[in-house]
Formats: structure tokens, sequence, C-alpha cells
């Protein structure tokens, strides 16, 4: 399965939201959003939908790229 | 006051012991992410039982904990399959549940006489970004969306379809 490079770009923003602490999460919501926003302008539908055909890809994403639980405390 | 883990624990003597899960979940793989679940649920309502006490800086604490078991039960639940009806279930009902504390703790820290959560190095900021966080977690699973227009879409993002 091919995953665009924009769609892996979010996955990130998204784990690093998740991961981050303090002001540091309001930042990658920041960078979430822009991101969403830039692809669903380019699949021309809106956030939500995005966010519902792209949330099961991102477990596996996490896990492909050997992340940490995310439910752990530390980060990479 | 309730006892949130009536359930999984079981007392022996003046031992507090890990009850025996039920035989069902110890026979279905499928049934393991439930009894999980429920470990996710009892936390979160020992922290629902702080914050009926105002323990504000605990709830905090113990809200942060509950996230980072709720996150690894997405993870378990999310990564490699479908979940399950009862799966989406005990997410829903965790999630709604760590968004209703987040935003309590987030209207106490808006209050000039509850400092304590600012003088803990807590910031808003913070909560706001779990919250936030959050409420995408419950939007992807959990929202009244046209399901086929989703399906359609994960095919054009990644099989390229027309």
């Amino acid at each position: 399965m091919a995953r665009p490079k924009i769609i892996a770009d979010i996955h990130e923003a998204r784990y690093e939201l998740r991961m981050s602490d303090g002001d540091d999460a309001l930042h990658w919501q920041k960078e979430y959003e822009r991101l969403l926003d830039a692809a669903a302008e380019e699949y021309k539908t809106d956030r939500l939908h995005l966010k519902g055909a792209i949330a099961p890809d991102f477990h596996k994403w996490v896990k492909e790229n050997n992340l940490p639980n995310l439910g752990s405390k530390d980060k990479r | 006051m309730s006892e949130p883990h009536s359930d999984l624990f079981t007392t022996r003597g003046d031992e507090l012991a890990v009850a025996s899960p039920p035989r069902h979940h110890a026979e279905l793989p499928l049934d393991i992410t439930s009894h999980e679940w429920q470990w996710a649920e009892a936390l979160i309502r020992d922290v629902e039982e702080e914050e009926r006490k105002g323990a504000f800086v605990a709830v905090f604490f113990s809200w942060k904990m509950a996230l980072r078991q709720f996150r690894r039960m997405e993870a378990k639940t999310f990564a490699d399959r479908e979940p399950a009806v009862k799966e989406l279930d005990h997410h829903c009902a965790c999630v709604t549940a760590l968004i209703s504390i987040g935003k309590f703790l987030q209207l106490e820290l808006a209050k000039p006489t509850s400092p304590d959560l600012k003088a803990c190095g807590i910031s808003d900021g913070e909560i706001e970004a779990q919250l936030y966080e959050l409420k995408c977690s419950y939007e992807e699973w959990h929202s009244d969306v046209n399901k086929a227009k989703i399906k359609d879409l994960a095919n054009l993002i990644f099989r390229g379809a027309a």
C-alpha cells in the first residue's frame, strides 16, 4: 500500500503532538492542522473525512517506523 | 466512595489480589483487549474520583497517566486490524471521559482562585493540545460521517485510485 509523503508528514505531526509536553504540543497541533488543510485541499475533501480516511493508517505508520509506544513516557 | 477496581481486584484476607479474568476473556484472543480496556476505564474512574474531591493537581497527573494507558490501548486495538464493535464502544467511553476531565481541568486552570496548577508547571497550552488530540481521536472513530465516502477517500489516498 502506497503512503503519500503528505500523509506520512501528517502522521509525524500527530505523533509529535501526542508525545510532546507543555507548549511544544501546541506547536505540533498547529503543524498538524496546517498539513491536514494542505492534504484536504489536495484530495478535495474536508478535515473530518480526511481524518477518518487516514486514522487506521496512523498506528501502522508508528509500528513501521519502530517508534516508541504512544503510551510510553520516553520519546525517541 | 466508589470502588473503581472492584471488578478487577479481589480481597484475600487483608491482601488485595488481582482477580482472575473471566474465562471467556482467557479463551478468546480478541477479548484480551476488552479486559485491558477495562483497566483503562478503571484508571479513568480513579481520576473522576479525584476530580470529585477537588484534588486538581492529582487530577492532572492522573489524567496524564490515564491518557498514556488509553493511547497504549488505541495502538494495540487499531494497529493491525479492524476494531470490534465492543472495542469501539470501550474506546468511545474512554475518550469522552478523558475529554470531559480535560475540559474540567481547563476551566479550573482559568479560575483565579485555583493557582496551584500553574505553580506545578501545568500549562493551559498542554491541556488544550491534549484535548484537541483527544477530540481528533473521537472524530476519527465515532463521528457521524459517510462511511462510503471515507472508504473511497482511503482508496484514493493509499491506492491512487481515481
